[in-house]
């Protein structure tokens, strides 16, 4: 590991997460989290972005950034570092070195010792590890947001995974927007003020729902349905060992993406795997009528036998039916190029009662950026989200759209474009080349066949 | 009527689990000696021959509970953990025997463990607070530290634990996170102030 990264992790570790809302403005004032909260603001909307920003410009002192910046986050912990995860999903916005830090974030934040995850036990499922467990490793394997994952064995033998959540994550969580709140209050008398308002509300009521491993192990389980029979392996959870603070689930061996990268992998291998992300995205949104909203590599196992394990299901948005016919309208808009249809959708999604009243720079910007997002489905036969010059394009929108700092849409439009951006950055690093049309087509037709079958 | 020492200890019980459940039934600031008395069907002559008074009373309770925190703390303790790890494992096993005293636990401390008195006001405070430093220094003799009595590492420590005592009293999380995160943050701190560097944790 990198020193000055060792040095910060020490660091971290003998700190007490930080659950009151004074403590933890008081830490935003720091120097760290004066670019914590220029990354939040990335994030949550355009508006706190100074221009200047932008100008995160030479690689040196962006690293010291990041690490900076490292070192509030895994302090923070909870809802801002699940700002650092998607942060780490923009290759757009963070060049590679950034990126790197950013996974050590992802896999290596400050652990729990094992006397502290004893008492969580026994106030979750009333008994110590070792009385629940035939072996339980006392040491972490991997570090989430909000809870880190252990090792363990059954009775019987399986082989699992169990995450533990942090204590009193909920009020982390509650006082880190209220934080963005504060600072959200700098510009009340702008317009936006009460869509970015409504956007926090909004992510704060998601990541608030993912404190309740037994929600995300049902939520799993349905994925386990559906994707049976496919190469994408959702682990099994196990009731019996589980809580809303604990969740033990089978244990998929593999790496993760930083790992297999760094084997060198064939081109096919690498097109393998982009398609089966590509399809753990795609089919549990048109299935699901969800957005996975927490597509980052921490949540991927790639296995030594080809199949991909697909992990963590805290994270997600359902459309109500009302909102899926808007998407749907608009998925058909986007396919046919119909731009009355576009603008008419474009004028639901920013509550606007006509086109008429759109933003014309707005309305160009999406445009494009619809272009952008549709291109990989519109081309026949192999994608290359490798390919430099959609790469680029993607990067000079995703500017444009800071600069120009709209934010009145719905939630929704949030959600997927982290889902996308998260999705094509991960392509991206991949290298991967492969029919994405296909799939994709092939995923929303099957899933309006089968609609009216019973519920997964 | 001379009554037999096992008699003794039968009543003495009794009154203590009497007085626990009046105590979190009507309050402990609003039970009374008569009441507990009148409860256990005794003169309330013959409970002051037991205890002395109210607080000394509720202070016993908490003084047996935090002794038998710290025999679940040796039962459990592996010999392997860190520092800090150690004294947030006896701090959690006191506090988990605790639990059934918890909402009326500041009032009994208050008056029986304050951080302000030279000496608690009733032997069984002074005596649980000794046998608690105790088992501190002995963990602290354990990692090659020394905890010198009334020297300003102890008045540390025993700040920081009634601070924690204090926070779980009133501590409305679920199952008492906040005290569990302010617990570990706290044992930290101690063992960087006596260490006068970062602790492996």
């Amino acid at each position: 590991m990198h020193p000055v990264l060792d040095t910060s992790l020490t660091k971290i570790s003998c700190r007490r997460i930080p659950s009151s809302s004074l403590i933890r403005s008081w830490c935003l004032g720091s120097t760290n989290a004066r670019l914590a909260a220029t990354y939040i603001s990335y994030a949550i909307q355009k508006n706190f972005l100074a221009k200047d920003q932008q100008e995160l410009a030479a690689s040196r002192a962006k690293l010291k950034a990041a690490i900076q910046l490292f070192g509030t986050m895994g302090y923070l912990r909870g809802a801002v570092m699940k700002v650092g995860q998607l942060l780490a999903n923009l290759p757009q916005v963070m060049d590679r070195e950034l990126i790197e830090i950013f996974e050590s974030l992802q896999f290596e934040a400050p652990p729990m010792h094992y006397s502290l995850i004893r008492e969580v036990f026994l106030d979750e499922l009333g008994r110590e590890p070792e009385e629940l467990f035939a072996s339980f490793d006392r040491q972490a394997f991997a570090a989430a947001s909000l809870g880190q994952v252990h090792r363990a064995r059954l009775a019987d033998g399986t082989r699992v995974a169990v995450k533990i959540q942090y204590p009193d994550m909920a009020r982390t969580i509650e006082s880190d927007f209220k934080t963005l709140g504060l600072l959200l209050k700098t510009i009340r008398f702008k317009e936006s003020y009460r869509y970015l308002f409504a956007h926090i509300l909004d992510a704060k009521e998601v990541f608030s729902r993912e404190l309740d491993y037994l929600s995300e192990a049902a939520y799993m389980e349905r994925n386990r349905r559906l994707f049976a029979g496919t190469e994408i392996v959702v682990p099994r959870s196990f009731p019996d060992y589980s809580s809303k603070r604990v969740l033990t689930m089978e244990y998929l061996p593999g790496k993760h993406l930083p790992a297999f990268l760094g084997a060198d992998p064939g081109q096919e291998q690498r097109n393998h795997f982009g398609r089966l992300i590509s399809l753990a995205l795609v089919r549990s949104f048109f299935r699901c009528k969800t957005v996975y909203a927490d597509l980052h590599p921490g949540n991927f196992i790639f296995m030594a036998d080809g199949r991909l394990g697909f992990l963590d299901f805290g994270c997600f948005r359902r459309f109500s039916p009302q909102r899926w016919q808007v998407q749907a309208d608009s998925e058909e808009a986007m396919f046919s190029q119909d731009q009355d249809k576009l603008r008419d959708f474009l004028a639901r999604l920013s509550f606007h009662d006509s086109p008429e009243e759109l933003d014309p720079q707005w309305v160009e910007l999406m445009f494009r950026q619809i272009q952008w997002v549709v291109s990989p489905i519109t081309t026949r036969g192999p994608f290359d989200f490798a390919d430099g010059a959609y790469v680029a394009e993607g990067v000079e929108l995703f500017k444009e759209s800071l600069v120009l700092g709209y934010s009145r849409t719905d939630s929704f439009y949030n959600w997927l474009n982290r889902a996308i951006l998260g999705h094509r950055s991960m392509m991206y690093r991949l290298g991967s080349v492969f029919d994405y049309s296909r799939l994709y087509l092939e995923e929303m037709r099957g899933a309006s066949s089968s609609e009216g079958s019973p519920e997964l | 009527m001379r009554i037999t020492q096992e008699a003794k200890q039968q009543n003495r019980k009794r009154i203590l689990q009497v007085a626990a459940s009046l105590f979190s039934e009507q309050g402990y600031g609003k039970t009374t000696t008569r009441d507990i008395s009148t409860a256990c069907k005794m003169a309330k002559g013959t409970l002051f021959n037991y205890f002395p008074s109210k607080e000394t009373l509720a202070m016993t309770m908490v003084a047996e509970a935090m002794e038998e925190g710290r025999e679940r703390y040796l039962e459990r303790r592996a010999g392997e953990e860190s520092l800090v790890e150690e004294l947030f494992l006896l701090v959690a096993s006191e506090l988990r025997a605790l639990r059934p005293y918890r909402l009326y636990i500041g009032p009994v401390l208050e008056s029986g463990m304050s951080v302000f008195a030279k000496e608690a006001c009733c032997p069984a405070g002074e005596q649980a607070r000794r046998a608690h430093l105790e088992t501190v220094a002995a963990i602290l003799a354990a990692h090659h530290y020394e905890l010198v009595p009334e020297s300003i590492a102890v008045t540390l420590y025993w700040s920081l634990y009634l601070g924690i005592l204090a926070h779980w009293s009133k501590d409305t999380s679920s199952h008492q996170q906040a005290t569990l995160s302010l617990l570990d943050y706290s044992m930290k701190v101690f063992a960087v102030t006596i260490s006068g560097s970062l602790p492996e944790v």
